[in-house]
């Protein structure tokens, strides 16, 4: 009962991965969620919230990111500094393997958290640019649905931009 | 066997839903949707078809200038990358000359009447409009623009022709028009185009020097800019700074580039000059082309032919950060 009340007062909020794994959060690390902070909002966020579609590894991750960037910014340093730091930041933080970049961008469509999601399809779409059809299908694990003669149709219609 | 489980999810990737890969297709380059992404899957292909997508990629894309060179299937995209100048040479094989450009659309002219004259062109889905050649016999100059009107999100064609009397124009709306609706301004004779530009969606006309056919693309009414500045009594051209009607103004060696401030007090701003470049050219004949913007404003582009040097067009950039002009 006492640690609960405490909680109230830390205003602190515990986050229930796919895999039942929980994760306290702070209220400025949490509100960055958008889901959650409509929960919060809402005053639906007791006992815990339940994230049926992030795993704890990818949960993990995410609370860093946000840690960080509720940190940074609330931290006496100048814009430009602060800007500077999360760029190296974020960089560092893409720097990960692709499948759970994948995830990550998942997640954050899920959760609705606008930098992360754009930072990892900006990220992504720079890992694709350079790669082929083929490549590109087997990365985000999508079939090649056209029949042969629809995509035949596809490259016709522009034929001249072929020549 | 859980453990198995969890491992094999792992490794393949989520399945990601359609906002996902719309969100990651946005941040591609044209090229690629072109080449690879809409064969991907028929999701994809839809997503790149759909207008919302194009629109809102038009809107993501960083400015750069596309150049045609001196042939048709020599196309050139140059843009600013860390500070530095780059230049691209493009693959497609676009259909004709290029005429003007606007907000991701492009028009083309091919001089062939047998396969209708202007083609309209998405380079990002490669979807095109084709419009029949609005003169009939007509045999000399003209100018032609694409303008979009925000108001209604439409685009229009305009083609205005040289040595016509009185001078008079075709107006085409994209997606609605079948076929070219003309006007004219009664007491002007249209013995040479000096100087014309599309401004936002205005496009400008000089037949003398000290007046403006002003034609509004919104309203598709025409009005005249009288000039009584002497400073436009030199050669100029007119051109387009930040949408608002600008001259190119040679005075000599060098050049200067002035922003119309102020119309009702005929009021004249300097934003920059170019030095030493100019020296024996003149920026109103055929020789000099003014190309465009680049970057803010900071970059001025423009090409013009070496005499002596027919094949040899040179393409300049005057930086106004450094205030110097190189080829």
């Amino acid at each position: 009962m006492s640690s609960s009340t405490e909680l109230t007062e830390k205003k602190v909020f515990l986050l229930k991965s796919l895999d039942g794994v929980i994760f306290e959060v702070e209220e400025s690390v949490a509100v960055q969620l958008e889901v959650i902070r409509e929960l919060i909002e809402g005053d639906c966020a007791r006992p815990f919230i339940s994230l049926y579609n992030v795993t704890s590894e990818i949960l993990a991750l995410v609370i860093e990111y946000c840690k960080h960037h509720a940190e940074t910014c609330s931290g006496g340093t100048s814009a430009t500094i602060a800007d500077e730091d999360l760029k190296t930041f974020d960089n560092e933080f893409m720097n990960v393997d692709e499948n759970i970049l994948l995830e990550l961008c998942s997640a954050a469509d899920y959760l609705d958290i606008k930098s992360l999601f754009e930072l990892t399809c900006r990220t992504l779409a720079s890992l694709i640019k350079d790669r082929t059809i083929i490549e590109v299908r087997k990365m985000f694990n999508v079939e090649n649905d056209f029949s042969v003669v629809e995509e035949k149709a596809v490259r016709k219609e522009f034929a001249w931009a072929f020549k | 066997m859980a453990t198995s489980n969890n491992k094999k999810q792992m490794n393949e990737s989520p399945f990601l839903p359609l906002e996902v890969f719309f969100n990651i297709l946005l941040c591609l380059p044209a090229e690629f949707l072109f080449n690879c992404g809409r064969y991907v899957c028929k999701a994809w292909a839809q997503i790149i078809r759909d207008p919302i997508f194009i629109k809102s990629h038009v809107l993501m894309s960083k400015s750069g200038l596309l150049i045609q060179g001196r042939l048709p299937q020599n196309f050139l995209f140059v843009e600013i990358k860390d500070d530095k100048l780059q230049e691209r040479h493009l693959k497609h094989n676009f259909p004709g000359m290029l005429l003007s450009g606007c907000r991701g659309l492009l028009l083309f002219y091919l001089p062939d009447p047998c396969k209708s004259a202007f083609r309209v062109l998405n380079p990002i889905t490669m979807q095109e409009e084709i419009l029949p050649f609005p003169f009939g016999t007509f045999r000399g100059d003209f100018r032609c623009y694409i303008v979009y009107i925000s108001q209604t999100e439409e685009y229009k064609v305009i083609c205005l022709y040289s040595k016509a009397r009185p001078l008079n124009w075709d107006v085409w709306t994209l997606g609605i028009d079948r076929e070219w609706r003309s006007f004219f301004a009664p007491t002007y004779d249209s013995e040479d185009i000096l100087s014309s530009v599309s401004v936002a969606e205005v496009v400008y006309v000089t037949v003398k020097p000290t007046n403006i056919i002003a034609i509004n693309l919104v309203i598709e009414k025409f009005g005249f800019i009288e000039l009584s500045r002497e400073i436009l009594t030199l050669p100029y051209l007119c051109v387009d700074v930040k949408n608002t009607l600008s001259f190119l103004v040679k005075q000599g060696a060098n050049a200067c580039i002035c922003v119309l401030r102020d119309l009702e007090k005929q009021e004249l701003v300097k934003v920059c000059e170019i030095k030493d470049t100019f020296r024996g050219m003149d920026v109103s004949s055929d020789r000099f082309a003014s190309i465009g913007w680049l970057e803010n404003n900071w970059f001025y582009v423009f090409q013009r032919r070496l005499s002596g040097h027919l094949r040899n067009n040179r393409l300049e950039v005057y930086d106004q950060n450094i205030g110097k002009a190189r080829a």
